[in-house]
């Protein structure tokens, strides 16, 4: 029996040998090296997930020796019967698509097209259910041609190396894995990709701590049914997956929007590996603030059950900032647009629009978590204010957490976590988790981890209302309204005076001690002063 | 005339030799230590080395610190913080000294005293002279070649005593005065910790009220029992809280007569003050909930924020201690710079003592505040003197009379108060 572990490290392998081989080819930390790692692994995933499905199917594949000349033997009805019978969440791949065949053929002389064109191929007849849809419309495919990205001379070589790597060892094994171990892989898959070198959009990895907690504090009931989920800043889909795994994959449809290509493309590959197929048609790449992309029926803006959320914190918007400033924009943007700022447009608050976007998007039982900068919990001005008086005064506030510093390693600025639910109109819990966690150093960065106990404890305390001296509190809509609308913990804490008691005769006894040392210093004070002053006295000056 | 100087070169009268270089694990425990800030931030080396070294025997007799040793700050990042100097004015048994810096050890007795060298390392004459010579590459350092060209103008060693007696006294008197403020503010601590925190101030039998079995009610927004009669109160009602105006550190000028207060203490002097009395601040940006005694006459800037208490018959050494007690550093707000505004603190809650307790804590501690602030006062006027004298006195300039009637005969006598 082959162990998870050992799945993993097998795994892990793969991705180690695609990458060198990217960089033998001198694309190493290339902008184009995630799209030939991420589409050469799924175009692995999609191949063992299809062999290992047929073989579900069909017992005489299962026995066969090699299940890809017993397809090819195939008739056409059997083939066609066969396929209609897929779950829907497979690609479906003719025998001239298997990694087997292309092995076969490596060795012709225009190989590395037969392989591009070989992926395209799969993503055209695949292309109602894996394509991503663009605000504009038009889908974006599941593959794109890899082996022109490099050098016209090595192109035949490369697609060799590619291929050879993927023949080497089988996925069907880990489609009985679960969740975590996907998680793992995906992280392990996107570790170097997901940074912020890629320029104006941040796509900040959310730490596993953060997009724990959130799931579970969003998610306490068990059975829940039918739901949908939403992120309008999806990034790679780290919260998206949290969640959907605390609900049940099965149970909930995905919808997200996010601005990158990069994330978009992640997004997908995290679905896939997550059998969430079903909710690829609700990827979409573009603008959230600007060209929401998901409406309903009444072409009026979708509502959601359930939505997380990582917005960027600030962002140079200055350029559509007033198209924002619309009349049907009245109702979704109720506190207002931040202004374009005569110095630093860089750091427009544009999550204050994500989570008023987000605030507008949820159905009547909905329920959010949202991560903002701390500032944001105590703001006395402007919009940001204007926002959170209208999650309490709406009864809408469920509570917030305030994470401790550095829980992300790339950026300083502090973060809490604002939840929303719908349904609880009262007791709302505060958090101050800012003094949990420990320090490490990653890098050259500091970054703070929360420990399992400490997550744990987190979650329970919000989810069972707890009052923790120092580190949470519950009050009422009416006590945040008394302060100010204020959603910091530490300003609800009872002030706790502990003191040691001690005797009266110890009092007493450290008076006549004072008062000893008091006069002593003062008898030694006019010593010197009578010194200083006779010494003084026989001082002159000689002029210049 | 100027009283006669002699030049010598520094490394005539002293041998140079460096400091140990210690390894990590070495720190924190073992025998006395005089490390790099100990050096920078005295003129003498205290009389405790609070700081800790586990040497060998062979490391403490090499690197040992006796009286007369002067020690000197080797590197910088600046040129006018390198070569600062600490002088050992007694013996240190199984102390060592820091890789950091240099000993220089007196070659003979009798040439040089040891408090008058203390007072001329840290005059303006050396450290100009020091300036001058050292070599500012990445770091400013301090070394052999230096060390050889440094020339002291020093008076007779008749002279340096009597000099460095006078001088040491003045500085002594202004650590004493230190302690004596240390003294007073403990003492003004510990009463209110037993009056007001623990209770046991005197009932009318002069007994303390809790121990004895003094009523008690529970006051809800304290969380905790008080005594019978006595209130709670929020700080808002208590006091005034407010943000006094903030001045740029462009108008501010050394030389000026007020002091000015910023978030966390004395920032710098400005001609003008605006506040008349003593008053109780608590730093309100950056590092947050740090309190502080205005001196009377001072520029307290909007980085502080002032509590004046409402009811003029209580003395401010009450909201001090209050203040104590809340940590305000908990209602701090802002996500990148710490921030305390008025709304957020004005909301806590202190016990309010009746009105006869409130008088006769007054009684006690408004002469504890008065003597602590005269003895501020009493350390201003030491240190401008020590200021004003040390150059004179080192230069030559002044000089004392019985000193200068061997050289000056033809002097004009002088009235002796005497």
């Amino acid at each position: 029996m082959t162990t998870t572990v050992q799945f993993q490290t097998q795994v892990k392998n793969l991705i180690d040998s695609l990458k060198g081989i990217c960089s033998n080819y001198g694309l190493g930390n290339s902008g184009d090296e995630y799209i030939i790692i991420t589409q050469t692994f799924l175009y692995k995933f999609l191949n063992d997930k299809f062999a290992y499905e047929v073989k579900q199917l069909n017992t005489e594949l299962a026995k066969a020796e090699k299940w890809q000349q017993a397809i090819e033997q195939l008739t056409e009805e059997e083939y066609e019967m066969l396929t209609l019978q897929l779950s829907a969440d497979t690609a479906v791949l003719q025998s001239h698509h298997f990694i087997s065949h292309l092995f076969g053929i490596q060795n012709t002389s225009d190989f590395a097209k037969t392989f591009d064109d070989t992926l395209m191929d799969i993503a055209i007849q695949n292309n109602d259910i894996f394509s991503v849809i663009t605000t504009s419309g038009s889908k974006e495919p599941l593959f794109e041609r890899i082996s022109e990205k490099i050098d016209e001379g090595d192109r035949n070589a490369f697609a060799k190396a590619v291929i050879n790597q993927l023949v080497d060892f089988s996925f069907e094994h880990i489609f009985n894995e679960k969740y975590d171990f996907y998680a793992t892989i995906f992280e392990y898959l996107i570790k170097d990709y997901n940074n912020d070198s890629g320029g104006t959009y941040a796509e900040y990895y959310t730490p596993h701590a953060v997009a724990k907690i959130m799931a579970s504090i969003l998610v306490t009931e068990d059975n829940i049914q039918d739901v949908t989920c939403y992120d309008p800043s999806a990034g790679s889909g780290t919260l998206l997956m949290n969640l959907a795994h605390a609900i049940g994959e099965d149970k909930c449809t995905i919808y997200s929007q996010d601005v990158s290509k990069k994330s978009s493309k992640l997004l997908r590959l995290n679905l896939i590996l997550n059998n969430l197929v079903h909710s690829l048609q609700n990827v979409v790449r573009g603008n959230t603030i600007l060209a929401p992309f998901h409406k309903d029926n009444d072409n009026e803006l979708q509502k959601f059950d359930y939505i997380v959320s990582n917005p960027p914190f600030k962002l140079d918007f200055s350029e559509y900032r007033d198209d924002l400033d619309s009349k049907e924009n009245n109702e979704r943007f109720f506190a207002g647009i931040p202004n374009i700022p005569k110095k630093k447009k860089e750091s427009m608050a544009i999550y204050s629009l994500f989570l008023q976007h987000i605030i507008h998007s949820l159905t009547k039982n909905g329920k959010a978590a949202i991560v903002v900068p701390t500032g944001f919990i105590t703001a006395q001005t402007g919009i940001d204010k204007k926002i959170r008086k209208k999650m309490v005064e709406s009864k809408m506030l469920a509570g917030v957490v305030s994470m401790p510093s550095n829980i992300f390693a790339t950026t300083g600025t502090n973060v809490s976590i604002v939840f929303i639910d719908k349904n609880n109109t009262e007791d709302v819990v505060l958090i101050d988790a800012s003094n949990l966690g420990t320090q490490i150093k990653e890098g050259k960065n500091k970054k703070t981890v929360l420990s399992d106990i400490e997550e744990q404890q987190i979650i329970e305390i919000f989810n069972n209302k707890k009052t923790v001296d120092n580190i949470s509190v519950v009050v009422s809509n009416n006590d945040i309204i008394k302060k100010n609308y204020s959603f910091s913990a530490g300003q609800y804490f009872k002030v706790k005076i502990e003191y040691i008691d001690i005797s009266n005769e110890s009092f007493v006894d450290s008076m006549v001690s004072y008062q000893k040392s008091i006069s002593e210093l003062s008898v030694k004070s006019s010593q010197l002063e009578n010194e200083i002053f006779k010494n003084l006295k026989k001082l002159s000056c000689s002029g210049k | 005339m100027v009283n006669k100087l002699k030049k010598y070169r520094f490394d005539e009268l002293y041998d140079m030799s460096s400091g140990i270089s210690s390894k990590p694990e070495q720190a924190g425990h073992g025998f006395p230590f005089v490390s790099f800030s100990t050096i920078f931030n005295n003129v003498f080396l205290p009389n405790e080395l609070d700081e800790l070294m586990n040497t060998s025997i062979k490391e403490r007799q090499i690197y040992s610190v006796k009286k007369g040793d002067i020690f000197l700050t080797r590197t910088s990042e600046t040129l006018d913080e390198l070569g600062m100097s600490s002088v050992a004015l007694k013996d240190y048994p199984d102390a060592t000294f820091s890789g950091f810096s240099k000993r220089l050890r007196p070659k003979e007795e009798g040439l040089v005293d040891s408090k008058f060298i203390g007072f001329y390392l840290r005059s303006y004459l050396f450290r100009k002279a020091m300036n001058n010579n050292a070599i500012m590459t990445l770091r400013a350092s301090f070394n052999e070649q230096i060390f050889s060209y440094l020339e002291l103008l020093l008076p007779t060693f008749e002279v340096q005593c009597k000099i460095g007696e006078l001088l040491y006294n003045i500085y002594e008197k202004i650590e004493v005065c230190n302690s004596l403020i240390n003294q007073i503010e403990n003492m003004s601590m510990s009463i209110f910790d037993y009056w007001f925190i623990q209770f046991d101030f005197p009932n009318i039998s002069i007994k303390p009220y809790k121990t004895s079995g003094g009523e008690m009610f529970y006051s809800k927004e304290l969380n905790r029992k008080i005594p019978d009669g006595w209130k709670t109160i929020t700080l808002g009602d208590f006091c005034e809280i407010y943000q006094p105006k903030t001045i740029s550190q462009k108008v501010m000028d050394a030389n000026a007569s007020y002091l000015v207060y910023g978030s966390n203490g004395i920032i710098g002097k400005y001609s003008k003050f605006n506040h008349e009395d003593s008053e109780v601040v608590v730093s309100c940006r950056g590092a947050c909930g740090n309190i502080h005694r205005t001196r009377p006459k001072s520029w307290i800037t909007g980085n502080s924020m002032v509590f004046k208490i409402k009811n003029k018959n209580i003395n401010n050494e009450f909201i001090y201690h209050s203040l104590r007690w809340l940590n305000l550093k908990n209602s701090s707000t802002g996500s990148v710079q710490g921030q305390l505004t008025r709304t957020n603190v004005s909301v806590h809650n202190i016990v309010l003592p009746d009105e006869k307790i409130i008088k006769k804590y007054n009684n006690i501690v408004a002469p504890l505040v008065e003597k602590k602030l005269l003895l501020f006062a009493e350390i201003d006027k030491y240190q401008n003197l020590l200021d004003w004298l040390t150059p004179l006195l080192i230069n030559g300039q002044v000089t004392f009379k019985e000193a200068q009637k061997h050289i000056n005969q033809a002097a004009e006598p002088q009235e002796d108060y005497g």
